[in-house]
């Protein structure tokens, strides 16, 4: 039998079938080379195993019981989506298609179509600036219908046009508006927390960031509020201290959300 | 009655009824713990990570789709975490100091030995790459089948032997460089 070195470890992890083990076991017994590197390596494996085991403390517990209260709370804040618009909603839903090869499938109908008009009607305005006008529509086409969906009743709809705005690499003002508008006033706090991802990589922009940081406080769900300074803290937005601490004083602050704080302003001050 | 399974819970969780979610943390958060305190070599840090990889599984648990074991699916999460964590801050110290429970039938000279050892073993692991390291914690500390860690690293069990075989063998060198310097 060839050398066993190279399956010790798998010996060890006790991740062999009866059979193997037993073959090894027997070349073990009559190979001094192979029985040296599998005492080395025993020796280690218990020492390891011998190592105290790491235990968290209570506090673990008592964050994560705060951090899912709060979470059921702001659940329980995001009223459900009901009436005639929503049955309208559903109504309309069955024919958007959700595939977005679909979607993209009839935007590209509509933009043979109106390339076809174009040809077919010529416009009295020269050639190149119909071109120009043409790209410039398609280029805000994907943005239009993010801030078209992003309007809709339908808190899925909303979604759709918040995760239709991530794959955008220069979404225009409109579109960052739209998304700023969600996270400020959108009623349902999936909306918000996507708006609050989408939106992360503008906050950097002093602009973003400021409206950001002013929606903080006034921020009804604990859930949305520790997405938000996650957001702030990864991007750096230094100037979110100020508010950061004094929310950190205000008593009527989620604890779950003053625990995100503290460690959020340590972050900060590195 | 049947106690439920993890991904019937995760499932539930994904459902709307997230209070379920105490229950998966009462099974696991421990064993989780364990494994982002060997990783990370801190333990107030591992703590805040224990609740950030939570927070991930109820903001991302609509991406939960029950065909792998939740708890793969939890360490992914907490790989992720990990690697979010190294990437903000440098950070790699040993634990700070070894965990000294008193053996009273130890002499204490005898103590000091095995306190000593334990520190050099410490130190040697923390001073192996993340991704042995890694592998090793799963299969010696956590307990975990080369299947099972394949799940979570999401490659083939050949690649986990491999890279188990690789660490243990690394670490072994680490060690006996780390002892011999002591000793020196």
């Amino acid at each position: 039998m060839t050398h066993v070195q190279d399956r010790l470890a798998e010996y060890l992890s006790d991740d062999l079938g009866r059979r193997e083990r037993a073959e090894i076991d027997a070349h073990l017994q009559g190979c001094t080379l192979c029985r040296e590197e599998f005492d080395t390596l025993l020796r280690l494996w218990s020492k390891l195993g011998a190592l105290p085991e790491e235990e968290p403390s209570e506090r673990v517990r008592a964050r994560f019981h705060s951090m899912l209260e709060a979470y059921q709370e702001g659940l329980r804040h995001a009223p459900a989506t009901s009436g005639l618009f929503a049955v309208v909603n559903r109504f309309v839903e069955k024919f958007w298609p959700v595939q977005p090869a679909a979607q993209v499938g009839i935007a590209g109908l509509l933009l043979v179509f109106g390339v076809f008009a174009g040809t077919r009607f010529p416009s009295a305005a020269d050639d190149h600036s119909e071109i120009t006008q043409l790209r410039g529509e398609i280029r805000h086409m994907g943005q239009l219908l993010a801030v078209s969906l992003l309007s809709q009743q339908s808190a899925s709809e909303r979604l759709r046009g918040v995760a239709s705005t991530y794959q955008m690499d220069q979404p225009d003002e409109q579109v960052v508006s739209a998304l700023l508008r969600a996270l400020k006033f959108d009623s349902n706090v999936n909306v918000r927390l996507a708006a609050i991802d989408a939106l992360g990589k503008f906050v950097s922009d002093p602009a973003v960031g400021r409206e950001v940081i002013a929606t903080l406080p006034r921020e009804s769900s604990p859930l949305v509020q520790i997405a938000l300074i996650d957001v702030l803290i990864q991007e750096k937005v230094r100037q979110s201290a100020d508010v950061l601490r004094s929310m950190a004083a205000d008593p009527s602050v989620d604890n779950a959300v003053k625990q995100k704080i503290a460690s959020g302003l340590k972050e900060l001050s590195l | 009655m049947t106690r439920p399974s993890d991904n019937e819970l995760m499932l539930q969780v994904k459902d709307g009824d997230v209070g379920k979610l105490g229950i998966l943390f009462e099974r696991y958060h421990g064993k989780l713990y364990g494994f982002l305190v060997r990783l990370t070599n801190r333990r107030d840090t591992s703590e805040d990570l224990v609740q950030e990889v939570f927070f991930r599984i109820l903001r991302y648990r609509n991406t939960f789709r029950g065909d792998a074991p939740f708890i793969a699916w939890m360490y992914q999460l907490g790989r992720n975490v990990i690697s979010d964590h190294f990437r903000k801050k440098k950070e790699g110290a040993p634990l700070s100091e070894a965990e000294t429970e008193s053996d009273p039938d130890s002499s204490p000279a005898h103590l000091l030995e095995q306190i000593e050892q334990r520190d050099l073993l410490h130190l040697a692991l923390s001073k192996l790459p993340l991704d042995k390291r890694e592998v090793l914690v799963l299969s010696r500390f956590q307990g975990m089948k080369y299947e099972e860690i394949g799940q979570v690293l999401q490659c083939p069990v050949g690649t986990v032997k491999a890279r188990v075989h690789f660490a243990l063998k690394e670490l072994r060198e680490i060690y006996l460089n780390l002892s011999e310097e002591a000793i020196l």
